[in-house]
C-alpha cells in the first residue's frame, strides 16, 4: 500500500525528482532576487506576502499529499498575480483622485509649492559655492563672487569677507584656514544640510543654493503646520491645505498648481454617473457596442464556417494553397492591417473608393464608418473562425450526416437541423469569449476610426465604443486621471460579466437540449 | 502631427499598465538598479540625443567628478519618468519638449530652475518662456523647432509673399494637389494654427509676460471665427482636405504631387532622400492680415524633482548645458536650432534648411504649456476639419469648439 502511494505521488524516476528539484530552486532564486528590494525598500508587508507564497508552494511540493494542490497551485499563483491583482488595484484606484495634478504624497506636494517661491534678486550676485566644515562641525558656505572674485564666508550670522582662502582656476575655494572643505561628492551627498542652512544677506533675501553655485534671492513661501497652509509673503496668497480633494487653495477658491493624491471617496463612481456628457451618450454607445461586438462575430463566423465548409468537401482540390491564403490575414500583426485599412478607406486616396469608384466619406457618416469597422474588423477576425470552424467540422461525428441523409435530408436540411447544432455546442464558448473580445475592441476603432465620425463639439463619436469613448473621457488628449478610469473600467468589467453569465447561461440550457 | 499622436499612444500604454500599477508603491520589487550607486547622476532621454548627450557628459565628467549615466526611452518617456517620479525613484535630470512643463510642474515632479539675468538673455526668450510655468522656470531650453514652408523650386520657383499667392502658384504647378498641410478626419490643431494665427485668433490670452489666461479663450475671438471661415473656403476650394492626413503630407511631397508642404525640420529627411530640389521658407500669412506664426516647439532639460543628485543635476542644467559647444552638437544631431543665441549663429551659418525654419519661426508662439492647453486640441482640431469639409460654416465651428474648450476648462 505505502509503495504504491510513494509510486502514484511522488517523484519516483531519477529525472522527475532532478526537474522538481532544479524548479523549486529556481522558486527559491526568484524569492531571494525579488526580496532584496523589498528589504532594502522597508515594504515588510510585501516581504511578508512574498515569504507566505514561497512557503505554500514548498510545502505543496515537498510532501506527497494534496496532489490536486499541486495540479492547481501554479495556476491560481498566476491567476492572482495578472488577473485578480490588477483587478483589485484598478477598483482601489477608482476610490482616489490619482491623475495629474494629484501623483505625489502631500509633504512632495508642499515641497513643490515651496520651492517655487524662490526667486532670485534682480541683479542680486551670483557666487561659485564651496562648503566648508568647521572643527566643531559647523558648517559655513564659501563663496566666490563670479564678478569680482571676491571671497565670502556665509554663516547664519550673515556674510563676512573671507581672507586667505585658496582657489582652483575657476575661483571656487578649494582650501581656508579653520575649515575642511568639501569635495563636490561630499556636498552631493549632504546637500540637505547645506540647505538647512539660511545665510541672511538682508531682511529678506539670503543665499540660495543651486548646484555648485549660489546666489542671492528670497524665499516667499513658507509652510506652516499649525493651520496647514502654505503662505506667500510677496503676493500676500496663503493657501489651505483641503484634505478632501487634495488640493491647497486660497479662500476664493484658487488652488496651488501642486495637489497631491488622497481617497476620495466614491466621488469617480458619482460623476461617472451624474456626467451629463457620459450619461447621454451612454444607450446610444451601448446599442451600437453590442451590434459591433454581435456583428463581428455574425460576420466572421458566417465567413469563417462558409470557406471552412467550402474547403471540407472531399472533392475539394488545393486546400492546402487556400488555407494558407486564407490565414494570410490572422498572421499578420493586426496593428499595422488596422492603420492599412484605415488608409484604404480614405476618401480621395483610398484604394476602396478608388477600386470600385466610389465616393463616399467613409469616416463623415456615422453608417458608413460604423461599415467600415465591421468590414476591417471582419476581414481580421475570420480566419480565426475558418480555423476553428474547420476543426469543428472535421470532429463531427460521420454516422449521424449518415443517418440525415438516408433519412432524405437535402443539403441546407441537414446543415440546418444537424451539423450547425452539432458544431455549436462546440463554438458557442468560443463565440462568446470572441464576442467579449470585440467588446472591448479598443485596437480596432481607435486605430480605423479613432471613433469617428464627430461633429465639433460632440463628446462621443459614431463608432465610438464604450471602452475608447471611457479612455477619451478620463485621459484628454494627454492629461490623466486614473481614478476617473478606473471608475469606467469597472463600469464596462461589470457589463462585460454581466453579459458573459447570461450568455454561458444560455449556452448551458442549449447544450442540455443537444445532447 | 507626429510628436503629439507618439505621446498619446504612450499615454495609452501607461495608462493602461498604470492603472495596474498603481497603488502597489509599497510592495513593487524595485528595478530601479540605479539606487545602488552613490554619486552618479543619471540623464533620461529618447533614442535622438541619447547617442549625443553621452558623447557630451564626458567634459562634465572630468570637470566635476561624477559619472554620468544617459539612459535611453524610446517613445514612452515622458510617461516614463512621471511613472518613476512620483514615486521618488527615476532619473536626476530629464531631456524632454516644453510643453510637458505644465503637466510636470503641476505634478510636482520637477524643481523649479534659477536662471541669472544674463543666462537668460543669452537664451531665445521665446524658448524661455516656454519652459516658464506660473512665473517659474523649470527646465533649460536647448533646440527650437517649427514649423515652415517646404517649397519643390522645380515646382514652384518662387518664394510666396502671401498664402493668396501661395495657392495661384500651386494651382500653376498644375500638380495634384495645391498644398499638402496635415488635416485629416479630427483635424490638427498643430498645423492650424499659423493660419488661425494669421487671421487675428488666439488660443489663450497673453497678458504680455509670456504668462496665460486659460479662461481667456479666444477661438471664437473674431479674429478666430474669420480664420475657421477661413478654414471652411480653403476646404471649399480644395486647397485644405481633411483626407490629407500623417501618413500622406510627406509622401506627396516627395512624389511631386505638390509644389507646396506645411510641415517641420523632421519632413526634411525624407525629402534629402527624395533628392529634390526645394527651400524651407516662412508660412506665409494671409494678404492684409498678420504673419503665420507656428506654434514654437522647445526641447530642454529638466531637474527631477526627487533627484538624488541635486547639486549635480543643478550644476549640469544651469551652467554645462548653457555652453556653446554643447548645444551646436546637440543641434547638429538633431537637425534643430540651438537655444543660445550665440550656438544658434554658428549652427545657421551657411545652413539654409536651419535659416529658412528659423525665418519661419521668426513670429512663433511657444506651444502653450498650461494644461489648459489639453483642452484645446480636440475641440480645435474637430472644428478646423468640420470647416474644411463644410460640414458646419466657419462661425458654427468656432464658437463650438470655443464652447466645448470653456466647458473643459472651468
Amino acid at each position: 500500500m505505502l509503495d504504491q502511494r510513494s509510486r502514484t505521488a511522488g517523484s519516483t524516476t531519477a529525472a522527475g525528482l532532478i526537474v522538481k528539484i532544479g524548479v523549486l530552486a529556481v522558486v527559491a532564486a526568484l524569492a531571494v532576487w525579488a526580496a532584496l528590494p523589498l528589504i532594502a525598500a522597508g515594504a515588510w508587508w510585501g516581504l511578508a506576502l512574498e515569504a507566505a507564497v514561497v512557503a505554500v508552494v514548498f510545502y505543496v511540493y515537498l510532501q506527497r499529499r494534496a496532489v490536486q494542490l499541486k495540479y492547481l497551485i501554479p495556476g491560481t499563483l498566476l491567476l492572482i498575480a495578472f488577473q485578480i491583482l490588477p483587478v483589485i488595484l484598478t477598483i482601489g484606484t477608482s476610490f482616489s483622485n490619482y491623475g495629474d495634478g494629484h501623483r505625489v504624497d502631500k509633504d512632495q506636494a508642499i515641497n513643490a509649492i515651496v520651492a517655487a517661491g524662490v526667486q532670485q534678486t534682480p541683479g542680486g550676485t551670483t557666487y561659485l559655492l564651496a562648503v566648508g566644515e568647521s572643527a566643531a562641525g559647523e558648517l559655513t558656505l564659501l563663496l566666490t563672487d563670479n564678478a569680482d572674485g571676491s571671497t565670502w564666508a556665509g554663516t547664519e550670522a550673515g556674510l563676512t569677507e573671507l581672507e586667505g582662502a585658496t582657489q582652483d582656476e575657476s575661483g571656487r575655494i578649494t582650501a581656508a584656514p579653520d575649515y575642511t572643505v568639501w569635495d563636490f561628492a561630499e556636498l552631493n551627498e549632504r546637500l540637505s544640510e547645506v540647505t538647512e542652512l539660511a545665510v541672511p544677506t538682508g531682511e529678506e533675501t539670503g543665499i540660495k543654493v543651486q548646484g555648485l553655485s549660489a546666489f542671492e534671492g528670497v524665499s516667499t513661501r513658507s509652510y506652516d503646520e499649525a493651520c496647514d497652509c502654505i503662505t506667500d509673503s510677496a503676493t500676500g496668497t496663503t493657501w489651505y491645505a483641503d484634505d478632501e480633494t487634495g488640493t491647497f487653495v486660497t479662500d476664493d477658491g484658487r488652488a496651488a498648481l501642486v495637489g497631491w493624491r488622497v481617497n476620495i471617496g466614491a466621488d469617480n463612481y458619482l460623476a461617472v454617473i451624474t456626467d451629463p456628457d457620459i450619461r447621454g451618450p451612454f444607450l446610444g454607445v451601448f446599442t451600437w457596442n453590442i451590434m459591433f461586438a454581435a456583428g463581428s462575430v455574425l460576420f466572421t463566423f458566417a465567413i469563417g464556417l462558409g470557406t471552412a465548409m467550402a474547403l471540407n468537401r472531399p472533392g475539394m482540390r488545393g486546400t492546402k494553397v487556400y488555407r494558407a491564403f486564407m490565414i494570410l490575414p490572422y498572421a499578420m500583426p493586426s496593428f499595422a492591417m488596422l492603420l492599412v485599412w484605415a488608409q484604404m478607406f480614405n476618401r480621395d486616396f483610398g484604394l476602396v473608393n478608388d477600386l470600385f469608384n466610389l465616393n463616399v466619406n467613409w469616416y463623415g457618416g456615422t453608417w458608413s464608418a460604423r461599415a467600415m469597422v465591421l468590414i476591417a474588423n471582419t476581414w481580421l477576425g475570420w480566419p480565426y473562425m475558418f480555423l476553428i470552424s474547420l476543426g469543428a467540422l472535421q470532429a463531427l461525428p460521420s454516422d449521424s450526416l449518415e443517418a440525415a441523409k438516408i433519412d432524405g435530408a437535402t443539403g441546407v436540411t441537414a446543415f440546418r437541423k444537424i451539423t450547425l447544432p452539432l458544431l455549436l455546442i462546440a463554438l458557442t464558448p468560443l463565440l462568446i469569449s470572441s464576442f467579449a473580445f470585440n467588446f472591448n475592441n479598443f485596437n480596432a476603432i481607435e486605430l480605423l476610426s479613432g471613433g469617428n465620425p464627430f461633429k465639433a463639439g460632440d463628446a462621443v463619436g459614431g463608432t465610438d465604443l464604450l471602452i475608447t469613448y471611457a479612455f477619451r473621457q478620463a485621459f484628454g488628449s494627454s492629461s490623466a486621471d486614473y481614478g476617473f478610469a478606473s471608475a469606467i473600467s469597472v463600469f464596462i468589467f461589470l457589463i462585460v460579466a454581466t453579459i458573459s453569465a447570461v450568455m454561458f447561461r444560455f449556452t448551458r440550457n442549449q447544450e442540455d437540449v443537444y445532447s | 502631427m507626429r510628436r503629439r499622436t507618439l505621446g498619446i499612444t504612450a499615454v495609452s500604454a501607461a495608462a493602461l499598465g498604470a492603472a495596474a500599477a498603481c497603488g502597489s508603491d509599497d510592495d513593487s520589487p524595485s528595478d530601479d538598479s540605479t539606487q545602488s550607486f552613490s554619486g552618479e547622476l543619471v540623464i533620461w532621454a529618447d533614442e535622438t540625443r541619447t547617442p549625443v548627450l553621452k558623447e557630451f557628459v564626458k567634459n562634465f565628467e572630468d570637470s566635476v567628478g561624477v559619472k554620468v549615466t544617459v539612459e535611453e526611452h524610446v517613445e514612452s518617456l515622458r510617461e516614463d519618468f512621471l511613472t518613476a517620479a512620483e514615486q521618488g525613484q527615476g532619473p536626476d535630470i530629464i531631456v524632454g519638449a516644453h510643453d510637458w512643463s505644465g503637466q510636470y510642474a503641476a505634478d510636482g515632479v520637477i524643481a523649479p530652475i534659477t536662471l541669472s539675468a544674463d543666462q537668460q538673455a543669452a537664451l531665445n526668450e521665446a524658448s524661455v518662456k516656454a519652459f516658464t510655468v506660473d512665473g517659474n522656470l523649470y527646465g533649460v531650453p536647448y533646440a527650437l523647432e517649427n514649423l515652415g514652408l517646404i517649397r519643390n523650386t522645380d515646382l514652384a520657383p518662387e518664394a510666396p509673399a502671401t498664402f493668396e499667392e501661395l495657392i495661384s502658384a500651386g494651382e500653376a504647378a498644375g500638380t495634384q494637389e495645391v498644398l499638402t498641410m496635415e488635416v485629416g478626419v479630427d483635424g490638427n490643431a498643430y498645423s492650424a494654427y499659423p493660419l488661425f494665427a494669421s487671421m487675428g485668433g488666439y488660443l489663450f490670452k497673453d497678458d504680455g509676460t509670456g504668462t496665460l489666461d486659460p479662461n481667456d479663450v479666444g477661438v471664437d475671438s473674431e479674429g478666430g471665427i474669420a480664420a475657421f471661415e477661413k478654414f471652411a473656403e480653403l476646404g471649399e476650394a480644395g486647397v485644405l482636405k481633411t483626407t490629407i492626413d500623417s501618413s500622406n503630407t510627406i509622401p506627396f511631397f516627395v512624389d511631386g504631387k505638390t509644389a507646396f508642404m506645411i510641415s517641420g525640420p523632421w519632413a526634411l529627411t525624407d525629402v534629402q532622400g527624395a533628392g529634390l530640389n526645394y527651400e524651407v521658407t516662412a508660412i506665409p500669412g494671409f494678404e492684409g492680415e498678420g504673419p503665420a506664426s507656428p506654434f514654437l516647439g522647445v526641447q530642454g532639460f529638466y531637474v527631477s524633482a526627487t533627484a538624488k543628485n541635486a547639486v549635480f543635476a543643478q550644476e549640469f542644467v544651469t551652467n554645462y548645458v548653457l555652453t556653446e559647444d554643447l548645444q551646436v552638437s546637440l543641434a547638429e544631431a538633431g537637425g534643430r536650432l540651438p537655444a543660445l543665441t550665440t550656438a544658434a549663429e554658428v549652427f545657421s551659418e551657411g545652413n539654409e534648411d536651419v535659416q529658412g525654419f528659423a525665418a519661419a519661426g521668426e513670429n512663433a508662439v511657444p506651444m502653450p504649456n498650461i494644461p489648459a492647453m489639453n483642452a484645446v486640441w480636440e475641440p480645435f482640431g474637430r472644428a478646423q476639419a468640420d470647416a474644411v469639409d463644410g460640414v458646419s460654416t466657419g462661425e458654427e465651428a468656432a464658437t463650438t469648439a470655443a464652447q466645448s474648450i470653456r466647458d473643459a476648462v472651468s
